[in-house]
């Protein structure tokens, strides 16, 4: 149902002329989108014609962090627009999303904050999405947030809410072994089960990053390795949903970049030996 | 379809937690509409994020005037960040609105925020590295192709007046990315630029030597004593040419290696 792209990286300015001068063994890349859409005053088209040169190279999958799918507030058009002028122009393999909200009454809070998970938000967000997907042309998939609170209001669990949500909007899933891992340990429940309850068919990728701890906390950081916990959660992951495309997310302190292929080569071992397990 | 009531209500209440923590009584039950026993704890994260992400945003765009003026950057960010609601989805434009937020919170310091104006015209500029599409051209075959307007001998024997076409442009911002490694290349000619935006073309014109030298001296954490003295420079004389900078657009400043920095003058 999903192109299965291999495992991929994503694409931060920091290894932008090593991606260019060297072309290391990376299987595809994911660009977070709106560190490539042009601004009023011009910006960007620098970095376009960069991305363009990367394209040539490795497959593309654009990430959004600021559509606010879940937001109160009527979707942004002219964020939109500047999404589908990207997705028409780089045909991406894949168009992705959060299921969050990062602004209300016009202002932006940059953050994917949560939803409450209740019957009338679900319709709510999957006739958004379906707006999203009928404006870009395509199908997208739709990524679960790492979070901190929980709504009192909620009727759903978390991967109730998401199965219900791929069923009704068609959208497909882009699991986060990473905030799968963080929001068990926040909030209390077993991770297999969220994996369990998810329907393996519309899972089209899978994100890996690390966190960090804070007090009775995980913070989802993507500052640090991958940690042994998640790399077994993926294995799992992995199990039930397939080598499905991987990518890894890294957001702070970089390490070089051979660094990040070990752990991308880690996956790629735990994909064969679950796969070879599988075949048995 | 509109959106549910009760989402927006509960939005309306997060946006506040977040962008007004000060102003919750979040030990009471202004919280009921997160779920026990980890409401509080859970909202203080997001809005400890929230404060964290857009100082970092501001503290990237200016690091000269963060360097300056230190513990008073914090909190002048948190003033700004409590008058200014960030309108665009794209981050990087947060700061837009810094510069002149300085300028009338130290009045008594305008070259501050003619620093500010200096830094953002300087990012919007170097905005082209994060992706930077060039051929990593040698310096002195990227300086071949420029047109060479005219010497100017005034401002000291390495200086030149350059109009570069867009595409030569991002060959040398993209040599100016390894700026730091110019030291290393004591080979490399090196030149002083200014440049701004004419005309939907930029235009590069010499300026002061100096200018690159003082400025990486406060983006690493030199006084602006210590800096200006180092380059024989007066406040007063500072303040004019950040006056000129900032209305004008970026230095891009690079100096001859055969001149030492201390022999450069704008005069």
């Amino acid at each position: 149902m999903f192109t299965r792209l291999g495992l991929g990286l994503g694409l931060r300015k920091t290894y932008f002329r090593q991606l260019l001068t060297e072309s290391p063994a990376i299987d595809w890349l994911e660009a977070i989108s709106e560190n490539f859409m042009s601004t009023p005053a011009g910006w960007g088209d620098p970095a376009l014609a960069a991305l363009e040169r990367l394209r040539e190279r490795y497959p593309l999958a654009l990430h959004g962090v600021a559509l606010s799918l879940g937001s109160a507030d009527a979707l942004n058009q002219n964020h939109l627009k500047r999404l589908k002028d990207l997705v028409d122009r780089f045909e991406p393999a894949v168009v992705s999303e959060h299921l969050c909200w990062t602004s209300l009454d016009g202002q932006e809070l940059h953050d994917l904050l949560p939803l409450p998970l209740t019957d009338s938000v679900l319709n709510y967000v999957c006739e958004r999405i379906q707006q999203v997907q009928d404006f870009l042309g395509r199908r997208i998939l739709i990524e679960n947030v790492s979070s901190y609170v929980v709504y009192a209001e909620s009727t759903y669990s978390e991967w109730d809410f998401l199965s219900e949500l791929v069923k009704r909007s068609d959208c497909g899933l882009l699991v986060d072994v990473n905030n799968i891992y963080v929001n068990s340990v926040n909030h209390g429940f077993d991770p297999l089960q969220y994996l369990d309850a998810l329907p393996a068919e519309r899972v089209g990728q899978m994100h890996l990053a690390g966190h960090r701890q804070q007090g009775d906390w995980l913070i989802d950081t993507h500052d640090q390795p991958v940690c042994e916990a998640v790399w077994t959660l993926y294995g799992e992951a992995v199990k039930r949903f397939g080598a499905s495309s991987t990518n890894l997310e890294r957001d702070g302190e970089y390490p070089p970049l051979a660094e990040l292929l070990v752990e991308l080569e880690r996956a790629r071992q735990i994909q064969a030996e679950v796969s070879h397990v599988c075949a048995i | 379809m509109s959106a549910p009531s009760e989402l927006l209500a509960v939005q309306r209440r997060f946006k506040t937690l977040i962008l007004s923590p000060d102003k919750q009584d979040s030990s009471s039950a202004d919280l009921n509409w997160l779920a026990p026993p980890r409401a509080e704890q859970g909202a203080e994260i997001y809005a400890e994020a929230y404060g964290l992400r857009m100082s970092q945003e501001l503290a990237m765009r200016f690091p000269c005037c963060q360097n300056l003026l230190s513990e008073r950057f914090t909190s002048l960010a948190r003033d700004y960040l409590n008058q200014t609601a960030s309108l665009s989805p794209l981050l990087q434009l947060f700061g837009q609105a810094f510069p002149a937020f300085l300028a009338q919170a130290l009045p008594a310091e305008p070259w501050l925020g003619e620093l500010a104006r200096y830094e953002w015209a300087h990012f919007e500029t170097l905005h082209r590295q994060e992706a930077i599409a060039g051929t990593f051209l040698p310096l002195d075959q990227v300086l071949n192709q420029a047109d060479h307007q005219a010497q100017n001998p005034s401002l000291n024997q390495g200086s030149f007046v350059l109009k570069l076409n867009p595409t030569l442009y991002l060959q040398l911002s993209d040599w100016l990315l390894d700026a730091d490694t110019l030291s290393k290349k004591p080979t490399q000619q090196v030149v002083a630029l200014l440049i701004w935006k004419h005309a939907g073309c930029l235009y590069h014109e010499s300026r002061p030597v100096a200018a690159y030298h003082l400025l990486k001296a406060l983006q690493s954490g030199q006084s602006l004593e210590r800096a200006c003295e180092t380059h024989g420079l007066t406040p007063e004389q500072l303040h004019q040419w950040f006056s000129d900078w900032g209305r004008k657009g970026v230095i891009l400043g690079f100096a001859p290696a055969s001149i030492p920095v201390s022999q450069a003058s704008d005069t």
